[in-house]
C-alpha cells in the first residue's frame, strides 16, 4: 500500500485526469426524444435542452463519481505502479505533472460547464421513465455533447 | 402592410402581429456580437420584430474561449442545432428529426405552421431543432394526458401506442418538462400562430424576471386560439428587439456565440 501522503501526490491528480479523460455516456430514449448524460457510477453530467450550452448538473452524482475515480486510481498505483516511479525525485515530477494535467483538466472542464449552468441534487434525466431504453457507452474525453 | 402590437404581461413580452407577416432567418457569419448582428440585419432588412432562433453547439475549446474572454466568437465555430431554412435553402443548422420546426411555408403568405422533424426544406422560411407547446391543436408538456376513460396502462411520459392515442389530450416531451422545471424565472422564447385569428404571437421573457412558467405561456398561447407554437432557445439565450430597441438582451456569453435570429416584417 502506498502512504497517505501519496494519496494526496498521485491517486487524486490521477483520478482527476481521469475523470475527464474516459467516462460513461448514457443515452435515455423514447423512439423521438432522448437525452444524453454522462458520468460514472452514475450520470453527473448533461447538455440540457433549456438553452444553448446549457448544462444540467447533478450534484450529488457528481460528488461521487469524482471519489470512486480517485479510490479506483488509488487501488490501481497501490498495486500496479512500480515503487521506482513513486520514490524521490522521480516521484516529484510525476505528482508536478499529475496535478498540473489533472487540476487543468478539471479547470476547463468547469469552465466549458458553466456558460448556463443549472444544479440539481441528484437524478439528471427524470423525465425519461424505467420504460424508457437505455444504453450505455465508454467515452473518452469530457462528455460535452448532445 | 403587416402590423404589430406590443404588451407586458407578468414579465413576459407579447407581440401579435398581423396583415402579411413575413418571417426572415438571419444567420451570423461574422465576427460580431449577436445584438449588433440583430441591430445591423433588422435596419438592413426593414425588421420590425427579431428574436433569437436556434440552439447553437460549441466544441469543448470554443466553450473554454467564450467564457476566459470577452470578445464575439466567429461565426463559424458556432454551430446551430436543427436547420435553418431561407427562400427554400438550407443556409445551416444539422439535421433534428427528433425535434419540432416552425416555418412559413410560402413566401407573402400569412401562414405559419409547426411539426415533428426537420423543416420543410422548400418553406420560404423556417426553424428546426426547436421544442414543442402546441403542434396542430395537440397541447404539449410535461406528462401525456388522457381524456376520462382511457384504458389502464397509458403511460405519463413517452411513446404513446396507438390504442390510447384517441384518448390523448396532451403530449408530453422532454424539452418541455426540463424548461418547466426551471419554473418562471428563466428566460423564455416562443412564437405561435393562430389560424382563426390569423394573428402571429411572439412571447419572450428574460432570464432571471419572475414570469410565467412553461404552463403559462402554453395557457396564454391556448387562450389566444393559436394551433400551432414553439419555444426557441430559452434560458440567457432569449432575445427580443423591437420597434428599433432591445426589450430583452441575451446574457454576456450568449452574445458572444449565438449565430441564429428569426426576423419578422
Amino acid at each position: 500500500m502506498i502512504s497517505l501522503r501519496n494519496f494526496f501526490k498521485y491517486s487524486i491528480p490521477l483520478g482527476l485526469l481521469a475523470f475527464f479523460g474516459l467516462t460513461m455516456r448514457t443515452v435515455a430514449s423514447y423512439t423521438d426524444e432522448s437525452t444524453t448524460s454522462y458520468g460514472f457510477p452514475f450520470p453527473c453530467y448533461g447538455l440540457s435542452s433549456v438553452s444553448s450550452m446549457a448544462y444540467e448538473l447533478a450534484i450529488g452524482p457528481f460528488i461521487i463519481d469524482v471519489i470512486f475515480y480517485i479510490l479506483i486510481c488509488h487501488t490501481i498505483i497501490s498495486l500496479a505502479i512500480p515503487k521506482l516511479i513513486l520514490s524521490s525525485r522521480n516521484g516529484n515530477v510525476v505528482a508536478i505533472l499529475l496535478w498540473l494535467t489533472g487540476l487543468g483538466s478539471m479547470i476547463f472542464m468547469l469552465i466549458a460547464v458553466s456558460i448556463d449552468p443549472h444544479f440539481v441534487t441528484w437524478k439528471l434525466d427524470g423525465y425519461f421513465s424505467e420504460n424508457a431504453a437505455r444504453t450505455y457507452h465508454f467515452h473518452f474525453g469530457p462528455g460535452l455533447n448532445r | 402592410m403587416s402590423a404589430f402590437e406590443h404588451r407586458l404581461s407578468g414579465g413576459t413580452h407579447i407581440i401579435a402581429g398581423v396583415s402579411g407577416v413575413q418571417m426572415t432567418m438571419l444567420v451570423r457569419n461574422r465576427k460580431e456580437y449577436f445584438t449588433d448582428f440583430i441591430e445591423r440585419e433588422a435596419k438592413a432588412k426593414g425588421l420590425k420584430v427579431v428574436i433569437n432562433g436556434s440552439f447553437i453547439d460549441l466544441s469543448f475549446a470554443s466553450s473554454v474561449a467564450v467564457r476566459a474572454r470577452s470578445a464575439a466568437l466567429d461565426a463559424s465555430e458556432s454551430t446551430p442545432v436543427g436547420q435553418i431554412i431561407q427562400d427554400g435553402k438550407l443556409l445551416a443548422g444539422t439535421s433534428s428529426t427528433g425535434k419540432f420546426n416552425f416555418s412559413q411555408d410560402t413566401c407573402g403568405l400569412e401562414k405559419f405552421s409547426a411539426s415533428l422533424g426537420n423543416p420543410p426544406l422548400s418553406a420560404c422560411s423556417a426553424v428546426g431543432g426547436i421544442a414543442p407547446i402546441i403542434i396542430d391543436g395537440l397541447s404539449y408538456g410535461a406528462q401525456n394526458a388522457y381524456k376520462v376513460g382511457v384504458p389502464k396502462g397509458a403511460p405519463l411520459t413517452g411513446d404513446v401506442d396507438a390504442k390510447f392515442k384517441p384518448f390523448l389530450t396532451q403530449k408530453s416531451n422532454a424539452m418541455f418538462a426540463t424548461l418547466l422545471a426551471r419554473g418562471g424565472t428563466v428566460g423564455k422564447t416562443a412564437i405561435g400562430y393562430s389560424n382563426s385569428k390569423q394573428t402571429l404571437f411572439i412571447l419572450s421573457q428574460a432570464d432571471g424576471v419572475a414570469g410565467f412558467d412553461a404552463n403559462g405561456i402554453r395557457t396564454i398561447l391556448i387562450g389566444n386560439n393559436v394551433s400551432n407554437a414553439v419555444f426557441l432557445d430559452c434560458s440567457d439565450s432569449s432575445t427580443l428587439y423591437y420597434n428599433g430597441k432591445f426589450l430583452v438582451r441575451p446574457g454576456t456569453d450568449k452574445n458572444e456565440f449565438l449565430t441564429v435570429a428569426v426576423g419578422f416584417k
